[in-house]
């Protein structure tokens, strides 16, 4: 007999008997009244208003690192994707996907944590599954989530509307959550936590002061470089912008350095790139420093003008100009 | 502290006083050469916005000091020999893609050959601890890299390892300025020298270069700031017409050095004759073991014959390190050698300069 302290999951509670309804048990049991759907194929939800509908999967490694876990990481993920078009986060399904041997207590760690995250953005989970594979075809537990919410916003907010005349305003600091990924992978003494939180209350805020929003993007993977560069492709603008506005922790720009790598293209996984004309820049900075989450949002730079061949420069440090590219190959694999 | 070097407000006054000398020199000659040494220099330059910034004003040379950049072709095809032959290898990250003339560490691992990557040399004792395979660990490196090589062949004597020797492919750094001063004709106007390696050797080395060329050096750090320390004295000593070893990196440098690392290299290595790429063998530009480390040599323990090697077509990375063209010189750069298919080793190494300028250097 396991005593419940190691107990593994097993093939057999994927295999849809008794051990699979256990299973399903303490994942309902933990989850508690954020499920709406109580083991019927398909939940039911109702959407009458213009809706967006988004998923992606998780795969990080480390599942626990410092300041967050798979299971949190999966609902904030889903969550700030839908806030990027201006919806608010309605419902979500969760499937766990889970390697033979993996160990009872961690997803129960995990399982509560989507249950925190769930309850603080909102969401309710109105399906989900679980398959267990054997042991080696996958590494401990892969995670999906897909999100319904409901669009706030009047106007499009696309990677498309960005206009000469906006500017560029971050959030928060930026290369948190992969830097504290990689830290932790090459066991740093390090305080640094993941920026992993939800957007939304942030873009709420904004939505309901009524800030005319051109795009939103959560920087995740490629960072904040990417990202831009992303939005001055689709919108077919060049954006500049400055060094020494950006913000960024000492400990990750050190850590960064040491590791040679560029924290202008490291994941945050709480943070949010707008990009709105610069007559309400002043507003939109307002309104982010009230907010513990946005107290270090800063305006970093500007679309500068239309172009064909559209780049993302970069005033450096010493006043001179350069391209900040598109990387051609991952800084880190695997961050989330 | 790093905001002291990267985004300090002296910068801008620095670079005032940098421009008005610059406009002096510049009234007597066209155009400034400067050369950096260190692959890590060329990246800080580029991705610092230096090489914009002086455009027309100074041109900058990459050198000879991206280890993975100078392995010579023939080295390079030593180490895949070794890789066919079974044995389980060890090396830097950079080494993985750098293309030989009939195949690459890559494809041999796609055939079954062993390659793991090390961050640390030390890291070979405890593979070859847990391994009754033979561990070949491929040394390449300047000064900055070789007292932990020099740690490992000690440690692996102490412990007794019968498994674990090294390939030695390392370099060292003064007297290849000697040679590339005396055998090309460069108009160089002054050097910007690795801290990394200065760090080791201190600043006594790089006196060949002032007192038998009449050249200035300074020894620089990586950030803006330093980087600016450097160009500020490199540009002092052109006007003055007075070149001596300058040392703008001393919250690292020590004049001496550091003589208990530079002692721990004596102990395991001698100098010796090695070959470069883009100039071939040069005297006295890298280190053998020394007689009592013997069986730790690679190439004593293993018979390494690779085919007759042959330089890449078309590829300048020769040239490149031997600050006789610049990465935007090559017909390859960027359409057929990128950092995904990269053809010649100065655009796979991440302080390659190809690949430096394809990440940081792109025209707008």
């Amino acid at each position: 007999m396991q005593n419940k302290k190691d107990r593994e999951i097993l093939l057999s509670h994927g295999s849809g008997g008794k051990a699979s309804k256990d299973l399903l048990s303490m994942v309902y049991n933990i989850l508690g009244d954020v499920v709406i759907n109580r083991g019927e194929d398909s939940g039911l939800i109702s959407t009458t208003e213009k809706s967006a509908m988004t998923t992606d999967s998780y795969v990080i490694d480390p599942i626990f690192f410092p300041g967050g876990d798979i299971g949190k990481l999966s609902i904030y993920g889903t969550v700030n994707d839908l806030a990027m078009v201006g919806a608010k986060p309605k419902f979500i399904t969760v499937s766990l996907l889970l390697e033979e041997g993996f160990s009872f207590s961690s997803l129960e760690k995990i399982l509560h944590s989507i249950k925190e995250a769930a309850k603080e953005t909102g969401v309710k989970i109105a399906a989900g599954d679980t398959k267990v594979v054997s042991k080696g075809k996958l590494d401990k537990i892969f995670v999906n989530t897909a999100g319904v919410g409901k669009i706030i916003h009047a106007q499009d907010i696309s990677s498309q509307n960005a206009q000469v005349g906006d500017d560029i305003i971050v959030s928060g600091d930026i290369g948190d959550h992969g830097t504290a990924i990689m830290a932790h992978r090459n066991k740093f003494e390090s305080k640094l936590k993941s920026d992993c939180a939800s957007v939304y209350p942030l873009v709420e805020k904004l939505i309901e002061a009524n800030v005319e929003i051109h795009t939103l993007r959560d920087p995740t993977r490629g960072g904040l470089a990417s990202i831009l560069n992303e939005i001055a492709f689709s919108s077919r603008v060049d954006i500049e912008l400055e060094e020494t506005k950006i913000p960024i922790k000492n400990t990750v720009q050190g850590i960064c350095d040491a590791l040679g790598i560029d924290p202008l293209y490291m994941a945050c996984e709480g943070r949010v790139v707008i990009v709105s004309p610069s007559s309400n820049t002043e507003k939109v900075l307002e309104i982010l420093h009230k907010e513990a989450s946005g107290k270090n949002a800063a305006h970093i730079g500007k679309v500068i003008n239309k172009s064909q061949n559209p780049n993302l420069l970069l005033k450096t440090f010493i006043g001179s100009r350069r391209i900040l590219p598109l990387l051609t190959r991952e800084q880190t694999p695997r961050i989330c | 502290m790093l905001e002291k070097f990267k985004n300090n407000p002296k910068l801008q006054n620095l670079l005032r006083n940098i421009d008005k000398n610059l406009q002096d020199i510049l009234a007597q000659k066209d155009k400034i050469n400067i050369m950096e040494i260190c692959g890590t220099h060329t990246v800080s330059l580029l991705k610092h916005g230096f090489r914009n910034y002086f455009a027309d004003r100074i041109n900058f040379l990459s050198g000879p000091g991206c280890p993975v950049c100078v392995t010579s072709q023939h080295d390079i095809d030593k180490v895949i020999d070794l890789a066919k032959q079974g044995v389980h290898l060890a090396i830097f990250g950079d080494m993985m893609n750098v293309p030989g003339t009939r195949s690459s560490l890559e494809k041999e691992i796609a055939k079954g050959a062993t390659v793991d990557i090390v961050y640390n040399p030390l890291q070979c004792l405890e593979l070859a601890k847990n391994s009754n395979e033979e561990i070949i660990f491929i040394a390449v490196g300047f000064e900055t890299t070789i007292p932990v090589i020099a740690s490992l062949v000690q440690d692996a004597q102490r412990m007794e390892l019968k498994n674990l020797s090294i390939l030695n492919l390392v370099k060292t750094l003064p007297n290849i300025l000697d040679y590339l001063l005396n055998n090309l004709e460069l108009n160089l106007d002054g050097f910007i020298c690795p801290g990394h390696v200065s760090v080791i050797i201190g600043e006594e080395p790089y006196k060949i270069v002032t007192d038998d060329h009449n050249i200035p050096v300074v020894i620089a750090g990586f950030e803006p700031v330093d980087l600016a320390l450097g160009i500020e004295s490199l540009l002092d000593q052109i006007k003055t017409g007075k070149p001596r070893v300058a040392n703008r990196y001393k919250r690292m440098v020590k004049p001496e050095g550091n003589i208990k690392a530079q002692k721990l290299i004596q102990s395991v290595f001698k100098p010796a004759d090695v070959e470069w790429r883009g100039f071939g063998f040069v005297p006295k530009t890298g280190l053998k073991l020394r007689e009592k480390y013997r069986q730790f040599d690679a190439n004593k323990k293993f018979d390494i014959k690779p085919e007759e090697s042959k330089n890449i077509t078309g590829c300048i990375c020769d040239k490149i390190i031997t600050g006789r063209k610049k990465p935007l010189d090559c017909p390859l750069f960027g359409t057929d050698c990128r950092p995904d298919n990269p053809i010649g080793p100065c655009m796979v190494s991440m302080e390659g300069a190809c690949s430096a300028y394809y990440k940081y250097g792109k025209e707008e």
